[in-house]
């Protein structure tokens, strides 16, 4: 396989909930990329890979997206030591919306994470070259 | 002309974006078709008490509102809007156009700033 080789994400992941969004990606190094998808829940709590969300509601869910900045915070506390960032988050809500945090701080951009290597928090490879999300 | 835009939430953290800005200088406001993309701010110049802003055409967006000492004040939702003309009347003075979906919640806006854009 070579480095330009496109690999999309199976649907076996798609059902596990990668590449919906909103998801959480974290930067390993230039051109790798783990992925965290983000499941709201009201009352059962999913038995899915990723980051769950207890909400009130999960009708209307982009009205659970408020939550989400609390979410990233509450991530960094755990993955990156206090004052010190070792890995850099990316909050990715539409294909052309994401939110960059570093240091207290988000910041927009119109322009998500897209290519490199995506794997699972196991190290597993979900995509290679392409779009982390479902284009279809 | 593009701007910086920091908002402060209460909770210490900071959304950060880079915005087109519009000067509104007169009581109402026509966003030029060439300006809508978002984020987008709208700092109110004349002297009049509110401004009439017109969002005909523009895409679903939240309307963050600040007074002059640029603390939060309120906002509007501007959501499927697109089948006829809409505007709202504000009394602020910033005006932050911000895409959908908004991840944080509203009534943690507490404070607006514009900087010169970083190179």
């Amino acid at each position: 396989m070579s480095s330009q080789d496109v690999f999309p994400l199976s649907a076996e992941k798609r059902a596990q909930g990668y590449g919906r969004f909103p998801y959480l990606i974290l930067r390993i190094n230039s051109g790798v990329y783990m992925q965290f998808p983000i499941h709201f829940y009201t009352t059962e709590i999913p038995d899915l890979p990723g980051l769950r969300v207890c909400v009130a509601d999960t009708e209307h869910e982009k009205n659970n997206f408020s939550s989400l900045f609390g979410v990233v915070q509450r991530f960094n506390a755990q993955i990156n030591p206090v004052d010190k960032t070792i890995f850099k988050l990316c909050l990715v809500l539409t294909p052309r919306l994401a939110y960059f945090f570093e240091d207290r701080c988000f910041t927009l951009s119109e322009d998500i994470p897209f290519g490199g290597s995506l794997i699972n928090s196991e190290y597993k490879v979900l995509a290679l070259n392409s779009a982390h999300f479902l284009t279809d | 002309m593009k701007k910086q835009v920091i908002v402060w939430l209460k909770n210490g953290m900071i959304a950060k974006m880079n915005a087109e800005t519009i000067p509104a200088m007169s009581h109402q406001v026509h966003i030029p078709s060439t300006a809508v993309d978002l984020p987008l701010v709208i700092v109110v110049k004349h002297q009049g008490l509110s401004t009439l802003i017109d969002l005909t055409g523009m895409n679903d967006c939240v309307v963050l509102q600040f007074g002059a000492d640029r603390y939060f004040t309120g906002a509007t939702y501007f959501q499927h809007c697109n089948t006829g003309a809409f505007m709202i009347q504000s009394q602020a003075r910033f005006i932050l156009l911000m895409p959908l979906p908004l991840p944080f919640p509203l009534e943690e806006t507490e404070e607006i700033q514009l900087k010169a854009t970083e190179a």
